[in-house]
């Protein structure tokens, strides 16, 4: 406890400090996102697996809210939130169902490239059409699996190349997680429309890890949440098997590394929000960091659940099959990890 | 606001802070490891630098009276983690009441404070205060305290043995705990004011350890040790005291292992810079690459969540349970920092006169004193798991 005591009277003085509370309009937004996500996503969860994907009044709901594109550009029409706003209404979302939340994000990585990397025409003429259209689907090809690749208009390749149509996806019906956008394989046979500047990929993948890592946070609370309960519920040698701390001390470790991790993504998006140096350093860090404790979180959710957490009765088993999916896609768990040790970043890194 | 940036004058206190701990604390440390102490005349020049340890409370008390914002936890975490990365012993060495200065300020009367704070600016030497609780049958387990207190007449008599206190031996005076009635666990607690001299209190073995050497640690002895009422803190609130005392200094301690975590990142990314593997491709040298990284990452996470304990106990937010998740995590963290960075140095990181040889002995404790990994454990998930019942 040392602390500058006399020779520094600056106590006063400070102007920025270090603090933890989202603002009261980011708190409007976080609340709105949680009522939508809790009433329309959490009870039809299983539903939404079982017919591969988010109905069209679920989406027009969403889109009605103005969730869709919201960090997207002000001067188009967009709500224009902060990175760090987003990451508070992602986990949210993705607390309630997170293959409903991938899936909802209709312009999803492939917009945040058309923003880092397009003409404002260019900009104007992709995103604005998710403005009106709560059907509109954009899709990012990044290896042979692309998520929401079969139901999208357009389609955004790993080299920046637009497409307007002239591709086809066939889906995969038998898929590990996040049921809502099976992985499809996208056959293209028409010639792209554009090719957007060359680092606008680049960006997209650092920007979108924000996002991921804030939905890891989200799916990794609803599992820990639920195991929580089972544990103070579930009986076993006479008493409920909170009072094991076999069961307790793991559930602090699941507590601890949640909020770590939600930290370590507040700071990232933060850093990107003001445009700092060490932004792209820091969403690498905090993607790798959500992944990690995600796949800990949503898999120890199933071992305090036992046998019913194998069982499709308890959702954890869905969520911890959802958090692999969620660590391949955008920047991958070990793009983010490999870019973090070595500064160095390839896309073909984030492919293979 | 969620923010993680420091103003400029926050800036200039860590820059500060920094520029001593490399060109005065780090110059001395192993010399003071291998002394058992620092050297008074640097202690003395510590003190008349204003730094001070454990003034903590006294600080918040003059912002109190200008009615300026709360931040004291916030600046002590950055300041704590700057002078740790000097040296961890360096910052349990730090003149000033210490971890008995929050007991003294929660519990304590006005005049209470007055009378136990000011010893340490009376004059220019290396003052000390001092926190008894643990005993050598009562570690983790605070409650069972034996160490009893009984009134006669004006005065109490205390009788027991406390171990393992940070600069006991040379303290000005130490808050003890001790129990009117062992068999009535908490509630009996009360908590003491001793000060050195006070009859039948006496210093026993100091000890030796594996790391923090230049560290006082000593053995205290309690052998119908007469104290006036006007020395006992509060009235029956010694185990609140002792635990409200932790929601403040856990964060400090967890801000002091980041600290030495990276100290030893530091060092060892540097080591590995220097010889090349950073760039290296052999699967070793990028397997130390990803280690390095992964450390450094595990101790951004610690950082902040030391950082959102400190804003809460600046904002009057109850923290128990925030304050033991970054102490069981930083240290945790911290420690595997320091075997990291041992490892990528190979024998060079084992040598004696390596600094990261002391890093790793120093920080182990960090997951022992002020709660063990699992008390912390015990904390965190007693507030998680809120709907049983006697757990």
């Amino acid at each position: 406890m040392a602390e500058v005591h006399s020779s520094i009277r600056t106590w006063d003085t400070f102007k920025s400090m270090i603090a933890f509370s989202p603002e009261e309009d980011e708190q409007l937004l976080v609340d709105s996102a949680r009522a939508f996500a809790q009433t329309r996503l959490r009870p039809r969860l299983r539903a939404f697996e079982e017919a591969r994907g988010v109905p069209d009044d679920v989406r027009r709901a969403f889109h009605e809210l103005g969730l869709v594109g919201m960090d997207l550009p002000v001067e188009l029409g967009f709500a224009g939130v902060s990175l760090t706003t987003r990451a508070l209404a992602e986990e949210e979302l993705a607390a309630a169902d997170l293959g409903a939340c991938v899936a909802l994000d209709a312009t999803g990585l492939a917009g945040e490239a058309i923003r880092a990397g397009g003409t404002p025409e260019q900009r104007k003429r992709w995103l604005s059409p998710f403005l009106d259209d709560p059907l509109q689907r954009a899709a990012m090809k990044l290896d042979d699996a692309v998520l929401g690749g079969a139901r999208a208009q357009l389609l955004v390749t790993a080299d920046g190349s637009v497409y307007e149509g002239g591709f086809t996806g066939v889906e995969d019906r038998d898929v590990l997680g996040i049921a809502e956008l099976p992985p499809a394989k996208v056959n293209i046979s028409g010639a792209a429309s554009a090719k957007l500047a060359s680092d606008g990929v680049r960006s997209a993948l650092f920007r979108y890890a924000g996002v991921n890592a804030a939905r890891a946070v989200g799916c990794a609370r609803a599992a820990f949440e639920h195991a929580r309960r089972y544990a103070e519920e579930r009986t076993a040698f006479g008493k409920p098997i909170g009072h094991f701390q076999a069961i307790a001390f793991l559930l602090a470790d699941m507590a601890m590394e949640i909020d770590g991790a939600r930290l370590l993504t507040w700071r990232a998006c933060r850093a990107l929000d003001r445009g700092a140096a060490d932004a792209e350093r820091s969403l690498a860090q905090a993607a790798a960091q959500a992944r990690d404790m995600l796949a800990f979180v949503t898999s120890n959710a199933v071992q305090i659940l036992g046998g019913a957490g194998y069982v499709q009765d308890h959702p954890v088993e869905k969520w911890m099959r959802d958090a692999r999916v969620l660590a391949a896609y955008g920047l991958t768990a070990d793009a983010a990890r490999a870019f973090a040790a070595s500064g160095e970043f390839e896309i073909g890194e984030v492919l293979s | 606001m969620i923010d993680f940036e420091l103003d400029e004058t926050l800036q200039g206190v860590r820059d500060m802070l920094h520029w001593f701990a490399e060109s005065e604390v780090r110059p001395v440390a192993l010399a003071a490891d291998r002394a058992h102490a620092f050297p008074d005349a640097f202690l003395r020049k510590v003190k008349e630098m204003g730094i001070s340890m454990g003034a903590l409370s006294r600080a918040e008390d003059e912002q109190k009276q200008r009615k300026g914002p709360k931040t004291v936890n916030r600046v002590a975490a950055i300041a704590s983690e700057e002078l740790a990365w000097g040296d961890g012993a360096f910052m349990l060495s730090v003149p000033g009441p210490g971890l008995g200065g929050p007991p003294v300020q929660f519990l304590g009367t006005p005049e209470q404070k007055e009378r136990f704070f000011t010893v340490f600016t009376k004059d220019a030497e290396a003052r000390y205060g001092a926190y008894g609780l643990t005993e050598p049958g009562a570690g983790s387990d605070v409650a069972s305290i034996r160490t009893t207190c009984r009134r006669e007449g004006p005065d109490w008599i205390l009788d027991g043995a406390k171990c393992f206190i940070t600069n006991g031996g040379r303290a000005e005076w130490v808050v003890i705990f001790a129990t009117s009635d062992p068999s009535r666990g908490r509630e009996a607690h009360r908590a003491f004011v001793v000060e050195k001299g006070t009859p039948g209190f006496r210093v026993g073995k100091i000890e030796k350890k594996m790391g923090l050497r230049a560290s006082e640690t000593a053995e205290l002895i309690l052998e119908g040790c007469r104290v006036p009422d006007a020395n006992a803190l509060g009235t029956n609130e010694g185990f609140l005291g002792a635990m409200k005392t932790f929601d403040t200094t856990r964060p400090m301690v967890a801000a002091m292992a980041v600290g030495i975590g990276r100290a030893a990142i530091e060092r060892s990314t540097q080591f590995a810079r220097d010889s090349g593997l950073l760039k290296a491709t052999s699967m070793r040298a990028r397997l130390i690459a990803d280690q390095l990284a992964t450390a450094e990452r595990k101790l951004e996470v610690a950082r902040l969540l030391t950082w959102r304990a400190s804003w809460m106990a600046d904002e009057g937010k109850p923290n128990a349970r925030e304050a033991s998740m970054c102490k069981a995590y930083a240290a945790q963290s911290a420690l595997e920092a320091c075997t990291v960075a041992i490892t990528a140095m190979g024998a060079a990181g084992c040598a004696g006169d390596s600094l990261v040889e002391k890093w790793f002995r120093d920080i182990k404790v960090f997951d022992i004193f002020e709660g063990t990994g699992q008390i912390q454990r015990i904390v965190i998930s007693k507030r998680l798991l809120e709907g049983l019942k006697g757990f």
